[in-house]
């Protein structure tokens, strides 16, 4: 009788695998939020301010302050073409900031670069580098010109995988 | 990934049948005789008689739902190979081929940046703006070595070494000029005594756009 209840069971594992089966799988997007990003120089470390939702100058910052941020990737898939990063913010009293991401070679070659520059009150901007410049070594990181007097938010980097 | 799991389920399934008869006897009549024997055991046997019949159902379902999907993916199929991930490679070997991909992806930009005609007026303004912006920094004015403008791409060439100074400045040169050449593909030819050629194809192509939509 027990070899009965085993060949059940059997039977019953076998249509849930068969079930889960159906399951599709996803690449997956990673979402990496701005209070990370660094100032680039020394002398702009105590001018830049770190929020839990983002990154900004500090309201005595009376010139614009680089910031870079690491963009934690994985491989493209294999028929990629291009790899995109989605960059969020704010601009406040119309002012602007300038972002660009740029991808190295794990020898610190730069491979390319691609930028944007906004005045938009709220920003959501897509950026695409081919996959020439997107290897599966390579680092890629946003650098930002934040503007001056806590005029702007840089919110986070979106990488679409 | 699909398919050999619904094929795996199947086997499972099947293994499992075919176990259950073979314990049971070699007919399907067993239950029958054993009916006559005992009335706890009739109970119990149709029970497990109603159970299998389910699960063949269920078997014959998965059957037909692996047929219907062997038969919809099977003109899909170049392109689904095409999708499966590369076989092992080691480290050199991949590290080999991005490093021909990457070649061949910089020659094709070269070659457009040459068959790109000449847009006098956008050449010129452009070119300028690019000049001045060499000029008014000292780690790149003294690394240039040309700058030619087309329609909608630059190419710059710059002496490059090891150091990180130039490096350093690249912040400088793409907010300087990220209205006009917003992206740019890097080259870099190796001279042969350390030093080595950076050329620079900065297009005015948009590498941005608004992501109202995501």
């Amino acid at each position: 009788m027990s070899s009965r209840f085993v060949s059940v069971i059997a039977i019953v594992c076998g249509v849930v695998l068969c079930r889960s089966a159906e399951r599709p799988a996803f690449a997956t997007d990673i979402n990496k939020a701005a209070p990370q990003c660094q100032a680039d120089f020394p002398e702009a470390m105590d001018l830049i301010m770190h929020e839990n939702n983002g990154v900004h100058t500090a309201p005595q910052s009376t010139s614009f302050q680089w910031v870079t941020c690491s963009i934690p990737r994985s491989p493209l898939a294999a028929n990629a073409t291009s790899g995109s990063f989605y960059v969020d913010g704010d601009n406040l009293g119309g002012a602007s900031t300038t972002c660009w991401v740029s991808s190295y070679d794990y020898t610190g070659v730069l491979l390319g670069s691609t930028s944007f520059t906004t005045s938009l009150p709220h920003y959501d901007m897509l950026l695409t580098l081919p996959v020439a410049q997107l290897g599966v070594w390579a680092y890629t990181s946003l650098t930002c010109a934040l503007p001056a007097n806590a005029n702007g938010l840089l919110r986070g980097v979106t990488v679409v995988q | 990934m699909k398919i050999p799991g619904v094929a795996l389920g199947a086997l499972v399934v099947a293994a499992g049948v075919s176990l259950y008869f073979h314990e049971s006897g070699s007919t399907p009549t067993a239950p029958t005789i054993m009916q006559s024997a005992s009335p706890a055991g009739d109970a119990r046997v149709a029970q497990l008689t109603r159970q299998v019949e389910a699960l063949q159902r269920s078997l014959s379902a998965v059957q037909s739902q692996l047929a219907s999907q062997k038969q919809t993916s099977a003109p899909d199929r170049p392109a689904a190979a095409k999708d499966s991930p590369p076989p092992e490679l080691d480290v050199a070997t991949q590290r080999a081929q991005e490093l021909e991909r990457r070649r061949l992806y910089m020659a094709g930009v070269a070659a457009g940046f040459n068959n790109e005609k000449i847009d006098p007026a956008w050449a010129t303004r452009v070119a300028s703006r690019v000049s001045a912006t060499f000029e008014g920094n000292e780690e790149l004015r003294k690394r240039l070595r040309g700058v030619e403008c087309r329609t909608q791409t630059c190419r710059v060439q710059m002496d490059e070494d090891d150091s990180v100074a130039l490096s350093r400045q690249m912040p400088f040169l793409s907010l300087s000029l990220v209205d006009v050449l917003p992206s740019m593909s890097v080259d870099h030819i190796e001279q042969g005594n350390g030093h080595s050629t950076m050329i620079l194809y900065m297009s005015s192509r948009a590498g941005a756009a608004s992501g109202a939509g995501k």
